[in-house]
């Protein structure tokens, strides 16, 4: 599979006169086109730094980030670079513009000079895909905070792109909502072949990707699939993380001398090792 | 005995015009004093706009809020005395520190309250004691701390004030799983040495069964349920309808009766959960 997102020694600080510390120390990460990928860490851990480089909103201090060859340090790149990875927020109402929701996902191809006609279009299959067409003329402040961050999602999709990274975009959502943006996601994923870097602080959302980044000091200190990286619950709380709570009942038993698996991730396998021992 | 109560409470939004919208709809329930209720509902279900009801920042439309027994707005101009006794954390409070230091901002609310500089300075260390802010930091600029540690002091500014009770919304939303733990942890000591009140409202389920003895469940500005923890995490369907959910291990337990083993309900914690499976772990293996 061919590289999204290739960074190389990137190197980033924040430097204030009084504090120059790295937030990015000479990190390097690749990522695969139409891979789902969980950015995981703990506040302050260089996450949302890192977020930020994948689509030239920061610029590294040192290394390089190129996005599908293109490297985002190159004014000449920077507009293609933005409309390759489209970036969603945490908070919706910070990411919503117009008072009309089709007016909304409009908002970014108009600013590219699409033509009319395709705009239209694009506005259309990006609600189609969020399952929010049928909103299309309602007032975006009016409607829940799951359907506002599924429109947030479909105004970054008119701008089709072919990599969406997500910073905590569940974070102020309630159950419902958090289902609905992550299954919105998922299925841009496996359906559309989208490339995904979530950002969460929920694991078991991490839990459904097909990689764990994990991140500490500004450098990536755990990197696999969700089953190897959440196996190691001593290590991920080292770095002020957590695992799944089927995980973590497992994790204890286990360490009551308990023959379970040790890299249960999801409820379903959860029940199915308890009730194989117990049946 | 009852703290605070809420009688046939409605609160309508835009009152009189014909775009008025009951957002919170006679609602009836009473607080015991020394609990800590978990507050859930989906967005709009009327949680916010009911516990700005209980510091006296709404009046409700129709029915009355009541604490310690009291009216709260039988003297309007005594409402802001509620203020001092109801403390209450926004979400994103860390949006709201505004003073050149730490320990200035957390000294405003016991300032606004009249106390002496002796008595300030007392509870302003005792606060940030409480949230674990270091001593180092009372004196730096607010905005010069890390996300977890901006929200500890905004956390600990209402705390300075000794609230009866204290609510917080969505306190750990955005903290890391070390900054929510440690935050929620704090919350509950504090609320055991000094015996108040707390009302949490939080969208994580997980959260609210670990430090809450009793939830109260919001769904279209009405009480859907109101009553112990374990006694409102055994009504999963119900509280998936309304856009909830359940702590996973509860789902677990689940799982594990649908398969027709005996493990009994009322679990929605890890530590419950190993504690109950482990002697019939145990017993499956013939130890």
């Amino acid at each position: 599979m061919a590289t999204m997102i290739d960074a190389r020694q990137v190197s980033f600080s924040y430097a204030t006169e009084d504090d120059p510390h790295e937030v990015l120390c000479g990190v390097s990460l690749s990522v695969k086109e139409g891979s789902f990928t969980a950015l995981l860490g703990h506040n302050g851990s260089g996450k949302s730094t890192m977020a930020k480089l994948f689509n030239a909103l920061l610029l590294p201090s040192g290394g390089q980030v190129l996005v599908q060859g293109m490297d985002t340090a190159r004014e000449e790149n920077k507009y293609d670079v933005r409309r390759t990875v489209g970036m969603v927020l945490q908070n919706p109402d910070n990411q919503l513009v117009s008072t009309v929701v089709e007016e909304d996902v409009a908002f970014g191809p108009e600013n590219l000079g699409v033509p009319p006609a395709e705009i239209r279009e694009r506005v259309e299959a990006a609600l189609r895909a969020v399952d929010m067409w049928e909103f299309r003329e309602h007032a975006p402040h009016k409607l829940s905070g799951g359907q506002k961050q599924r429109v947030a999602i479909a105004g970054v999709l008119a701008m089709q792109p072919q990599c969406l990274v997500l910073d905590e975009p569940t974070a102020m959502l309630d159950p419902q909502g958090r289902r609905e943006v992550m299954e919105t996601v998922r299925r841009l994923n496996r359906e559309q072949g989208m490339t995904v870097v979530l950002i969460t602080h929920y694991m078991e959302e991490a839990a459904k990707a097909d990689r764990v980044v994990v991140m500490d000091g500004g450098a990536i200190v755990m990197d696999g699939t969700p089953r190897e990286v959440f196996r190691e619950a001593e290590r991920l709380r080292g770095f002020q993380l957590d695992v799944p709570q089927p995980t973590e009942l497992c994790h204890v038993l286990r360490k009551a001398g308990v023959n379970l698996p040790p890299d249960v991730l999801t409820v379903d396998e959860c029940v199915e090792a308890l009730a194989s021992m117990m049946e | 005995m009852t703290i605070l109560e809420a009688e046939n409470l409605t609160y309508a939004y835009s009152d009189g015009l014909p775009t008025a919208r009951a957002a919170v709809n006679d609602v009836s329930l009473s607080v015991e004093a020394g609990s800590f209720v978990g507050v859930i509902g989906h967005t709009g279900s009327g949680k916010s706009t009911l516990i700005q009801h209980f510091n006296g920042l709404l009046r409700p439309t129709g029915g009355r809020v009541l604490l310690g027994g009291k009216d709260i707005w039988a003297d309007p101009k005594k409402v802001r005395e509620v203020r001092f006794r109801v403390g209450l954390v926004f979400q994103y409070p860390e949006y709201q520190l505004f003073e050149d230091t730490v320990r200035r901002d957390i000294a405003f609310g016991p300032r606004n309250m009249g106390l002496s500089e002796d008595e300030i300075a007392a509870r302003v260390e005792e606060a940030a004691a409480f949230v674990g802010l270091p001593a180092a930091l009372l004196d730096k600029s607010p905005f010069d701390l890390s996300g977890g540690e901006k929200r500890r002091a905004a956390v600990a500014g209402v705390m300075a004030m000794r609230p009866e009770v204290l609510i917080l919304d969505e306190p750990t939303a955005g903290l890391d799983p070390a900054g929510q733990e440690h935050l929620l942890s704090q919350v509950k000591a504090y609320q055991q040495e000094r015996g108040c009140t707390v009302l949490l409202v939080s969208h994580r389920m997980e959260d609210v069964a670990r430090v809450a003895d009793r939830v109260l469940v919001m769904d279209g500005g009405r009480v859907a349920m109101y009553d112990e923890t374990a006694a409102v995490f055994s009504r999963a369907e119900e509280l998936r309808e309304i856009g909830l959910s359940i702590p996973a291990v509860t789902r677990v337990f689940m799982g594990l009766r649908a398969r027709g083993l005996d493990v009994g309900d009322n679990v929605y914690t890890v530590e419950q959960a190993a504690a109950r499976l482990l002697p019939l772990l145990r017993r499956g293996k013939g130890e």
